[in-house]
């Protein structure tokens, strides 16, 4: 294995557990549409930065907070904010669509910007990653009591005083950091199949939350693997063979449990989201 | 002005472009108020990612002409799959549509992936190829807009009631299945027929930007319709001069695409900005005056 194979999983096998174990909370919070919301406006900062000359990784993160700041006050989660998330998608897509054609031979970074290039990662990238993955990791953790309280029952948890808007507005800032960490690996449009494939998965499998997080982080991390494993041997675009072995996941957990599921009571969903 | 919102429509190319463009500004705007009212925002922005493997696949087989039934075919299955995804009962809607959303799409980047020049045909799928519409695509797309008139037409009425009172319209009868059927069917149909002129990418812009423009200008359905359809049309005219016109007489090279959302979006600011100085506050849609 060359050192740039070995970079390239190294980058994918964080980003994808980070992502499998963040996105227990994206699925049972509803923040699928937030998210692909969250990887459009990344995209317009990857864009920026890379025309501008900026460090890519600092145009994502600005962008990142800055939708997370105009977008995060209360009931992201919920459809009439659906509309809203539209609009953002279209100009976000528009302005950096625009910004790159004024710059002739800009193909390569655009697809670059869209559906990433893990084997291009550097050492650089994957610090972040670690970073990142001891981040979220440590904050579920501190947090577990408080985040799940806060997604099943937000009401309950502002009457016995927890800061509500600390914990959901945290959640978000976690979620804005690692749509930034995953840019390099799986770009700005494929985030989101790392952060819902594998979590809803396993959320599938097991409905207690803490299982469900570890499965859901290992799940994701072999996605990341197999979808190297993928590009090595057909040539194909490495974040998208992983996305495409995230979907194969979920239609398997979804075909696996159909039958046993039948005579259950549906999953409790938080009632508002955030 | 001439120079720039007449003069370049007269090379036929450019022609072909602004009328396919006004008419599918038109015909998006006007669907787009059937996804605002119906919320379907996220449902949209999912059905532009899953025509993209179908784009993909129809042009592989069969050139340019295979893009339209690629499409069609992928968006199909779209429907089906989610439908099925969802009568699941521990599957939330908004899991599937990420799943599938990012499933369809990744399928076509792979596919793209394994051809030479993958960077260049990428993008080509994704943000269209305006200024090469045909004759022919022209009618397609006059035929889609008239197929698609006629059912929000005919359907009028049961649409209506199912998005301002679901338990009403059941109760005196109305098929519910059946009419999220038809929604979704129409927005994938306007979806399908943008996509080989505009892209998979910026479809999603002309169906949610210009209805959201004109809820925040109005309250009423009869006022909502008119100027969602007519600011998605002069959109479509506005970008594609403006684009021409930098390109040309400034040498600053506008995607025609982009810019044409870019107007739409100024078109939504603006109106915000007149609510803003209005200072009334957006009250719930009223079905008639």
């Amino acid at each position: 294995m060359s050192a740039l194979t070995e970079r390239a999983l190294a980058e994918l096998l964080l980003t994808g557990g980070i992502c499998g174990v963040l996105g227990v909370q994206v699925v049972l919070r509803r923040l699928a549409f937030f998210t692909e919301t969250l990887g459009h406006v990344t995209f317009l900062g990857v864009v920026t930065a890379a025309v501008t000359g900026t460090d890519i990784t600092i145009g994502a993160g600005i962008a990142a907070m800055g939708a997370v700041a105009v977008m995060g006050r209360g009931g992201v989660a919920s459809r009439p904010h659906h509309q809203r998330s539209g609009v953002m998608i279209s100009g976000a897509l528009a302005l950096g669509v625009v910004l790159i054609s004024t710059r002739p031979g800009f193909g390569k970074d655009l697809s670059a910007a869209l559906v990433g290039s893990p084997l291009t990662a550097g050492t650089g990238d994957i610090t972040v990653a670690a970073i990142t993955a001891v981040l979220v990791t440590g904050t579920l953790t501190l947090a577990h009591k408080e985040l799940v309280l806060a997604a099943f029952d937000p009401a309950v948890t502002r009457a016995l005083g927890y800061p509500t808007r600390l914990i959901d507005g945290g959640l978000l800032a976690l979620l804005a950091v690692t749509v930034v960490t995953a840019v390099p690996a799986v770009g700005a449009t494929l985030p989101l199949a790392l952060l819902v494939g594998p979590a809803a998965s396993a959320l599938l499998w097991t409905r207690r939350i803490i299982p469900a997080t570890l499965i859901g982080g290992l799940l994701g991390a072999a996605a990341g693997a197999a979808g190297l494993a993928l590009s090595l041997h057909y040539r194909v675009a490495t974040a998208a063979g992983t996305a495409v072995i995230c979907g194969a996941l979920f239609i398997v957990a979804a075909t696996t449990t159909l039958a046993g599921r039948a005579r259950q009571t549906r999953l409790h969903r938080p009632a508002t989201g955030l | 002005m001439y120079q720039i919102f007449i003069e370049p429509f007269r090379f036929p190319f450019m022609a072909r472009a602004l009328a396919e463009l006004m008419i599918l500004g038109a015909l998006a705007g006007t669907v787009g108020v059937l996804i605002l009212l119906r919320r379907l925002a996220f449902m949209t922005d999912a059905l532009t990612h899953t025509v993209f493997p179908g784009v993909v696949i129809g042009y592989l087989l069969s050139g340019e002409g295979g893009i339209f039934w690629g499409a069609l075919i992928a968006g199909a299955a779209t429907a089906v799959l989610l439908t099925l995804l969802t009568r699941h009962r521990a599957v939330t809607e908004d899991a599937a549509l990420a799943v599938l959303l990012t499933t369809f799409f990744a399928v076509g980047v792979v596919l793209v992936s394994r051809e030479s020049g993958y960077t260049a045909d990428l993008t080509a799928f994704l943000f269209g190829r305006i200024l090469t519409v045909t004759p022919a695509q022209l009618t397609q797309t006059l035929a889609v807009t008239a197929l698609v008139i006629a059912m929000m037409v005919i359907l009028r009425r049961p649409l209506l009631a199912r998005s301002f009172d679901p338990e009403g319209a059941r109760a005196s009868g109305y098929r519910i299945g059946l009419l999220d059927l038809a929604t979704n069917t129409v927005v994938a149909l306007v979806v399908v027929a943008s996509v080989r002129a505009v892209g998979t990418v910026l479809v999603i812009a002309l169906l949610i930007v210009p209805a959201a423009a004109a809820r925040v200008v109005s309250d009423r359905l009869a006022l909502i319709v008119p100027i969602a359809a007519v600011l998605g049309a002069f959109a479509g005219w506005a970008g594609l001069a403006v684009s021409y016109d930098a390109s040309i007489h400034h040498g600053l090279r506008l995607a025609s695409g982009g810019t044409v959302v870019l107007v739409l979006i100024a078109g939504h600011l603006v109106a915000l900005a007149a609510a803003a100085v209005i200072r009334r506050r957006p009250r719930p849609v009223r079905r008639a005056a």
